[in-house]
């Protein structure tokens, strides 16, 4: 399974983006979006073996991936006192590099969605990226639906469905979780906090 | 899997005849099945499987209650959350 994922150099997407519990909600449906439109999702959370360093997986999976979504929405403090986060700006620079730097031509072909919670908030904090076209979700799943969906369908990819398609599938997805698990003695609690790679094995049972 | 958990109705975890468990894995039929979707406009109900939503209320509160009358012919009726998970399931009454 893994050596696939290596060959799949154009229909990886690397996944850069906050692993805070009131992020997962986003998250896991973004992961859906990315099946759902042909492609597969990667991010660090998709194995987990302390022994693995982080910054080398992580650059395994920007050289093994052909796009990438760069979620700088926690780059911003929320609220006084709360740290922004600069893991998500830095793997952004690391991808970046790979794709300006590396040795190998393939990688000039790399492509960067670059998302934020509101419009132009990432700019006033990086201004070095006033060049980039980024997309906004407003922390909203469907909304995210529907600019990832934008952009893919910008990059080139064609015969992609609607976003409403897709954002409704997602609930029809979400309901056979819940019953599939209900069944298998999960609560709601248990399946509201499933993990990614749990959640990522059921998408690709059902995609 | 229904074979499984279930003999003669009766759920081999709860014990019960025609529990919520049983009546759930039952209505796997996608068509029996309709949803309360967030959507940008309000929230929608809809038939799993179909091209469009039978209505758009503009509040959820609504789009519940008009769903009322679905659990009574048959239909579940599954409520959403925002971010697409399930708020309540509530079973068909036949």
């Amino acid at each position: 399974m893994e050596i696939i994922k290596k060959m799949n150099f154009t229909k990886n997407v690397f996944i850069n983006c906050p692993l805070d519990p009131e992020y997962i909600p986003l998250l896991k449906c973004l992961l859906f979006t990315i099946k759902k439109i042909g492609l597969i999702p990667r991010l660090a959370l998709e194995r987990h073996d302390s022994g693995e360093v982080r910054l080398q997986k992580i650059g395994q999976l920007i050289e093994e991936s052909k796009y990438s979504i760069h979620d700088l929405s926690k780059a911003i403090a929320d609220k006084k006192g709360e740290f922004f986060r600069l893991n998500m700006p830095f793997e952004l620079g690391l991808d970046l590099g790979c794709r300006n730097y590396h040795i190998e031509e393939k990688y000039r072909n790399k492509k960067f969605l670059i998302m934020e919670k509101e419009k132009y908030t990432t700019q006033k904090a990086l201004s070095d990226l006033s060049f980039a076209d980024c997309k906004y979700h407003k922390n909203d799943p469907e909304e995210m639906v529907y600019q990832v969906r934008t952009w893919f369908v910008e990059t080139g990819l064609k015969k992609i469905n609607s976003a409403s398609s897709i954002w409704d599938e997602y609930n029809y997805f979400y309901t056979n979780l819940f019953a599939d698990k209900k069944l298998k003695g999960f609560t709601q609690k248990d399946i509201d906090r499933i993990s990614i790679r749990e959640f990522l094995d059921f998408i690709s049972e059902k995609i | 899997l229904n074979g499984y958990f279930f003999k003669k109705k009766k759920c081999l975890i709860c014990k019960k005849k025609n529990s919520k468990l049983y009546i759930m894995a039952k209505s796997k039929t996608s068509s029996e099945r309709m949803h309360i979707i967030k959507r940008d406009s309000g929230w929608a109900v809809k038939r799993e499987g179909a091209s469009k939503a039978s209505k758009v209320y503009d509040t959820k509160e609504k789009a519940v209650r008009g769903t009322d009358s679905l659990s009574k012919s048959g239909h579940d009726v599954i409520i959403h959350k925002r971010d697409g998970s399930i708020e309540k399931w509530k079973s068909s009454k036949r």
